[in-house]
């Protein structure tokens, strides 16, 4: 089995963001932490704008960050090879939070730990799909080994985008299909 | 302000090495003098310093687990380090105030210590360079980082030896003013380089620094000026030739000129160190998704 990863298509994405709501809703989220978030980007301009839709959550890199800088063991690989935390571990010190590239780990202040998007793995091991999967109305996210969903959306995935950091420095387990202006580095993010 | 406790205690741990460091220089040149007021400051910065630490920590209660996995990470490391070298310096002191009889373990224990800390010194430096803020993603940090340590524990050692620092004082100044003079060089590069760099989230950075101007030049004229007063009163020392009781008065006005000027110049340099270190934090932008 390869790598499990996430597998994202932005071609298709609406931004409805109900990916975000079903996050946010399983993991019982406060205010302002959001273990997944969709962002939205806009390009050209008249005559030719575009925009596009970021949908982004931890993923699971082979390189974490978080697991290398993590001063306790808290962060971890779990046997299935996707990023786990110990929330026991933890004692706070949110240095995993400057680490990531991604800014999945979040700082939760009500209970003093960091929190971050597990792939849902306790429906996982009762072989169901992460909540935010399921949820996506477009079904155009999905959960697994990362060489099946290359096979299955191939052949023009990326990993590395220009709102993206540099792929090489975590190796991300993640696949996305681009909207071709996604590819353009002149992008300035929208607040919706 | 956030990272108020990691500016205390970066602050704190780093004038504590810096003292240690001289102190053991001195504990070679000078092995009879105990050079009690500064490694008791020592260690009671140091004190402060890993207290400040656990203030930082969303769960200090659990701050034991972090002892868990030594050499794991930058962070772990220096979680040791810190642990040992404060109490080291702490046991130094202790040993100076309680059995000063014991001198061969307490001119043993001192280096050791200085030791701990210089390592710590590049730890702490390697912790920010290896996250994923680009502001702290330079090798000047660490002449920052070193150039603090090494200014603020010179001139807290000058102002707390007293005396007995005797002719080692030239030599201490001129170890501050080298080390503020590479800290300049190096933090010019990495404003010209910050600027120069693409990166959304180093932009944000230096627009906050930018924003910070005031502070920064506040932070530089402090630092140089307190290094530049610490070579005044020598030089206004040696003009002083003159005979009998006038040569007595005038040395001890000018021993008074000279240890009011030393305060000043440490409270200077070490505000400017401060000032230095809360810009450092207050500009730290994570580059992530739409910041790359």
């Amino acid at each position: 089995m390869g790598k499990l990863g996430f597998y994202f298509d932005m071609e298709a994405c609406i931004g409805c963001r109900t990916c975000q709501m079903a996050c946010k809703d399983k993991n019982n989220s406060d205010i302002n932490v959001l273990f997944r978030r969709v962002k939205s980007f806009e390009t050209g301009v008249y005559p030719k704008p575009d925009a596009y839709n970021y949908s982004g959550s931890c993923n699971h890199c082979s390189e974490a960050k978080c697991v290398q800088g993590c001063p306790t063991g808290a962060m971890h690989y779990a046997e299935d090879g996707t990023v786990q935390q110990n929330k026991d571990k933890c004692i706070g010190c949110q240095y995993c939070v400057w680490n990531c590239p991604y800014g999945a780990p979040q700082y939760i202040e009500k209970s003093g730990v960091v929190g971050k998007c597990d792939s849902c793995k306790d429906l996982r091991d009762n072989g169901e799909n992460p909540a935010c999967v399921n949820a996506c109305i477009m079904r155009i996210l999905h959960f697994g080994d990362l060489d099946e969903l290359k096979q299955k959306y191939g052949p023009n995935l990326v990993n590395e985008l220009p709102i993206l950091p540099i792929a090489s420095v975590t190796q991300p387990s993640l696949v996305v299909k681009p909207k071709s202006c996604s590819s353009d580095r002149n992008y300035r993010e929208k607040e919706v | 302000m956030k990272e108020i406790a990691l500016v205390l205690f970066t602050i704190c741990i780093q004038a504590s090495i810096g003292i240690m460091v001289f102190a053991a220089v001195a504990k070679l040149l000078n092995k009879e003098s105990s050079f009690k007021s500064a490694i008791i400051t020592a260690a009671g910065l140091a004190i402060v310093g890993l207290l400040a630490s656990f203030m930082h920590l969303g769960r200090p209660l659990s701050a034991i687990n972090a002892l868990s996995q030594f050499g794991s990470s930058w962070l772990s490391l220096e979680i040791w380090f810190t642990s040992a070298f404060t109490g080291l310096t702490a046991l130094v002191a202790l040993l100076i105030y309680v059995k000063p009889s014991t001198k061969s373990a307490i001119n043993a224990l001192i280096p050791i210590a200085a030791v701990i800390g210089l390592a710590n010194v590049f730890v702490m430096a390697s912790i920010y360079n290896f996250t994923s803020v680009p502001a702290w993603q330079h090798s000047s940090i660490f002449m920052e980082f070193y150039a603090a340590a090494i200014s603020m524990g010179a001139v807290l050692f000058i102002v707390l030896s007293g005396k007995k620092v005797g002719n080692m004082r030239r030599t201490l100044a001129f170890t501050i003013g080298v080390a503020v003079i590479l800290q300049v060089v190096a933090m010019e590069l990495y404003y010209i380089q910050l600027g120069a760099n693409e990166s959304l989230a180093a932009q944000t950075s230096f627009t906050l620094l930018n924003n910070m101007s005031t502070a920064m030049a506040l932070k530089w004229l402090l630092i140089l000026f307190g290094s530049g007063l610490l070579f005044l009163p020598t030089m206004k020392a040696k003009t002083n030739v003159l005979v009998g009781q006038a040569a007595t008065e005038v040395a001890a006005t000018t021993e008074e000129t000279l240890s009011t000027t030393t305060y000043i110049a440490a409270a200077l340099i070490i505000i400017g160190q401060i000032i230095g270190r809360y810009i450092f934090y207050a500009i730290s932008i994570t580059g992530t998704i739409g910041l790359s």
